[in-house]
């Protein structure tokens, strides 16, 4: 699985797993699904799921998801993921 | 998609407030963050992203085109109208109407009157049009040409359709004081009983001299002009003696009638009526 660094707000690096990323092209925008190892207990796995940006070339902010219809197609495309 | 993890991969993340707050956070089955035996996080597959053919194919073909109509895409036909061609023979079609339904019954023998019954078989004949109904037959018959040779065509010009014909007989009798103008033969044959006619000119007609009829008169009238004013200035003359002796003398004769000694009168009134002559017989030619 691959590994990106991600720069906190207090400035500290961050090392974390890169599930996945992907596009709703309904919703032109672009999700980003994160792993830190962490368990949720009973055989599962806690996983950071946001959107995130290119305000510069390059550089990616991550800025999470406020909308819950937003949300629920993220969720559908989770799981054709998973199906696929 | 691919594109978006090798983004992340090859850029760099930094993480905002918004993402403190407003990040997802979910708990799912280990195994779909366990590799498989393919070594393949099921929540890392990018087949989702990937369009299989097969697939696409599939749905191509379940798709129903029913509603679309079959010729939508002709829209640059056009409905071509034909009438009738004059001179082509249209087809003639003959509707068959029938009032009453056919019965048709199989023959059978009827025992009580010993009577075959027979039946016929009524075929309803479609009018065939053929390309001869349609285009009609015209009878066109072409003049043959004769095979003999009536007369051969004239290779030279005929000159003598551009000649015309001469009264190649002299004129003998003419008279010296009288000429005679007589129209060809030719053209006699129309005029009946050979009219010739006949013109006779005035002797002074032969000397057409304008000029010196003009001047002859003119001499002439120069010496009527030239008696009366010498007869006027012996008058003048012995007006002026006589006046000499009275001082003042008024005179009248019957063309001066008034005459003053110092702006001689009579000579200007001489004057004017030589001036205002009029040469007779010449169409009121003035001096």
């Amino acid at each position: 699985m691959n590994k990106i660094s991600i720069k906190n707000m207090d400035g500290t690096m961050e090392e974390v797993d890169l599930v996945n990323a992907f596009k709703i092209g309904e919703l032109n925008k672009s999700f980003v699904i994160l792993s830190k190892g962490e368990t949720a207990g009973e055989g599962m796995s806690k996983i950071y799921i946001s959107e995130f940006v290119e305000n510069t070339p390059g550089v990616y902010s991550l800025i999470g998801i406020k909308d819950d219809d937003t949300w629920k197609k993220v969720k559908e495309a989770m799981k054709q993921i998973v199906e696929s | 998609m691919t594109s978006e993890v090798d983004n992340i991969l090859k850029g760099r993340v930094e993480a905002t407030v918004e993402f403190v707050n407003s990040k997802k956070v979910i708990g799912i089955s280990s195994a779909h963050l366990t590799p498989k035996e393919d070594g393949v996080v099921p929540l890392s597959k990018q087949g989702a992203f990937i369009v299989n053919k097969e697939e696409q194919t599939a749905q191509i073909e379940t798709l129903d085109f029913s509603d679309t109509p079959k010729e939508s895409g002709n829209t640059d036909s056009e409905e071509v109208k034909v009438d009738a061609i004059p001179g082509l023979k249209t087809p003639e079609f003959t509707d068959v109407v029938v009032d009453a339904p056919l019965e048709v019954t199989s023959p059978k023998e009827l025992s009580d009157f010993n009577v075959t019954a027979s039946s016929e078989v009524v075929e309803k004949q479609e009018p065939q049009t053929t390309i001869e109904d349609t285009i009609g037959t015209i009878d066109i018959q072409m003049p043959q040409m004769p095979d003999t040779i009536i007369a051969e065509e004239p290779k030279e010009v005929n000159e003598q359709l551009f000649e015309i014909p001469r009264n190649d007989n002299p004129i003998n009798d003419i008279p010296n004081d009288s000429k005679e103008v007589s129209t060809p033969d030719t053209l006699n044959e129309s005029l009946s009983n050979n009219v010739v006619n006949t013109v006779e000119e005035s002797p002074i007609a032969e000397s057409l001299d304008v000029d010196a009829l003009v001047e002859q008169k003119r001499k002439e009238l120069m010496d009527e002009i030239d008696k009366k004013i010498k007869a006027y200035l012996s008058e003048i003359k012995e007006i002026y003696n006589h006046g000499k002796l009275n001082n003042s003398t008024k005179v009248e004769s019957n063309d001066v009638k008034e005459v003053q000694t110092q702006e001689n009168p009579v000579m200007n009134d001489a004057l004017a009526q030589i001036n205002n002559m009029v040469i007779p017989g010449d169409n009121g030619l003035k001096l």
